[in-house]
């Protein structure tokens, strides 16, 4: 076929067909590639027109954010105000009950550089801080809404996260009000949304409640809010629920994130979570955690 | 030498919109691909050779970026950058009706192969499918035949030229 074309034409169908080659290989064997490495290069050469795109961005919608964050800071500080009350006592009937005390998280915050991946929904996000500022791989990522996804890849000054809406990734869940525990992913099919599964027909779960990370979940810290139930029905099987839920962060538009480290695995034994996620960290009425493990050292064990 | 800086450019200059602006919008649920009209572009202009070579490198960095399959992107794009090559050389590149149609088949062509990586629902998520390839055609061609309008009229003379490879001055 190639011998009969003039020679230009006969130089593009080697070429294509030499890239068509390439990508087919690519394809098959592409996941067994460890492209972390390009990645990073990638995410190094791209970061400062990222920053400048965002910057760009920020300027054009300054204002109106501005506005709102004026408001919502009214809010939080009337609420932290009533907080404070709580917490004060917080502290001293959980000790009566016997109960861990709360950790909070030392959230560091990032700026989301860029946001990649898939279609409509983006699936991964470039984080401004990486190894150097501590951010490692299994941490964390949030907004001060909710989960947005984990830290999958981490370089010297960047790091990539993983977002909810990545199809491979599960999380551990469970419905704050009741306790029913779930399996959080998100399906693309027949349309693109997060969905509770794994979660018993005999449990009750109802529109409206929140879901939050479970206590049962190795990669997350406990109660991090992760979205809102929207809609309960059936698997396929009849035999579980599949419970629609819509995510507490906002995915489509992600400026400015949290990393929370992860449960690092202890060196002697089986990895488990051992953090307690407090949105508000309250200086002064939390207790130290090394006088309640001192203090009764039994009651740190959770029920299964 | 110069075309290659230029190629690097325009996939640069392609996935920065596509992983800031463009994110941002697709994920309101309106989808421009600009990956094909990069791709497109380019390939009317340049014709085969390096419209394929084009839509590979861009396809590449599109799928690095990505988290799995690796190649998706790449294979849809070198076709499709080696297709508009050569169609380019037989039809009028300037008109906007030719861009049209070719930047709407293109964006559907790539929408169903991309989309038949996620599509997991069976039957009964043929109308999302059907939709989301729908949306992306008719939000990209418009505004790909839009953007080549302005770029044409900001440079004062025609862009491509015709079958016959000429480029007027207007």
């Amino acid at each position: 076929m190639a011998s009969i074309l003039p020679p230009a034409e006969r130089r593009s169908v080697v070429l294509v067909t030499a890239y068509a080659a390439l990508s087919l290989i690519l394809l098959v064997v592409g996941e067994r590639i460890p492209a972390s490495g390009l990645r990073g290069v990638g995410a190094a050469v791209f970061a400062p027109f990222d920053r400048i795109a965002g910057a760009a961005d920020r300027l054009f919608t300054s204002w109106n954010e501005n506005t709102k964050l004026h408001e919502r800071v009214a809010t939080l500080e009337a609420e932290n105000a009533r907080l404070r009350l709580e917490a004060a006592e917080n502290p001293r009937l959980r000790q009566q009950l016997g109960l861990t005390a709360w950790h909070s998280l030392p959230l560091k915050p990032v700026e989301v550089l860029a946001l990649g991946g898939g279609e409509p929904l983006p699936d991964a996000a470039t984080l401004s801080a990486g190894r150097n500022d501590g951010v490692q791989v299994g941490d964390a990522v949030m907004t001060s809404d909710g989960l947005v996804g984990r830290v999958t890849e981490s370089w010297p000054t960047l790091s990539r996260a993983t977002l909810l809406t990545d199809a491979n990734q599960a999380i551990a869940c469970e419905v704050e009000t009741t306790g029913v525990n779930g399996i959080v992913r998100f399906v693309a099919a027949p349309r693109p949304r997060l969905i509770l599964s794994a979660v018993a027909i005999a449990d009750t779960v109802r529109v409206g409640e929140r879901v939050v990370t479970s206590d049962l979940s190795l990669r997350f810290p406990r109660g991090i809010p992760v979205g809102t139930v929207t809609r309960v029905g059936h698997d396929a099987t009849g035999l579980m629920q599949e419970i629609e839920i819509t995510p507490a962060a906002r995915l489509a538009r992600l400026r400015h994130a949290f990393v929370a480290p992860g449960p690092r695995p202890p060196a002697d034994g089986i990895p488990r979570p051992k953090l307690e996620f407090e949105p508000n960290p309250l200086s002064g009425a939390r207790p130290p955690a090394a006088r309640d493990s001192t203090a009764n050292p039994t009651s740190k064990k959770r029920p299964t | 030498m110069k075309a290659l800086g230029m190629l690097l450019f325009a996939s640069l200059v392609a996935l920065l919109l596509r992983s800031t602006i463009l994110a941002g919008l697709a994920a309101r649920g309106v989808v421009i691909d600009v990956l094909v009209l990069a791709t497109v572009t380019w390939s009317l202009r340049h014709e085969e050779g390096w419209g394929a070579t084009f839509g590979f490198v861009l396809g590449l960095a599109a799928d690095l970026d990505a988290s799995h399959w690796l190649g998706r992107h790449a294979l849809a794009l070198t076709l499709l950058g080696y297709g508009v090559g050569r169609l380019s050389n037989t039809l009028v590149r300037d008109s906007p009706l030719t861009q049209l149609v070719l930047i709407a088949v293109a964006t559907a062509l790539h929408q169903v192969w991309v989309t038949a990586f996620d599509a997991t629902g069976g039957v009964a998520g043929l109308p999302w499918f059907a939709g989301r390839v729908l949306l992306a055609t008719v939000t990209t061609a418009p505004i790909g035949v839009l953007l080549l309008l302005l770029t044409r009229l900001l440079r004062r003379r025609h862009g491509y030229g015709n079958a016959s490879g000429s480029s007027a001055a207007g």
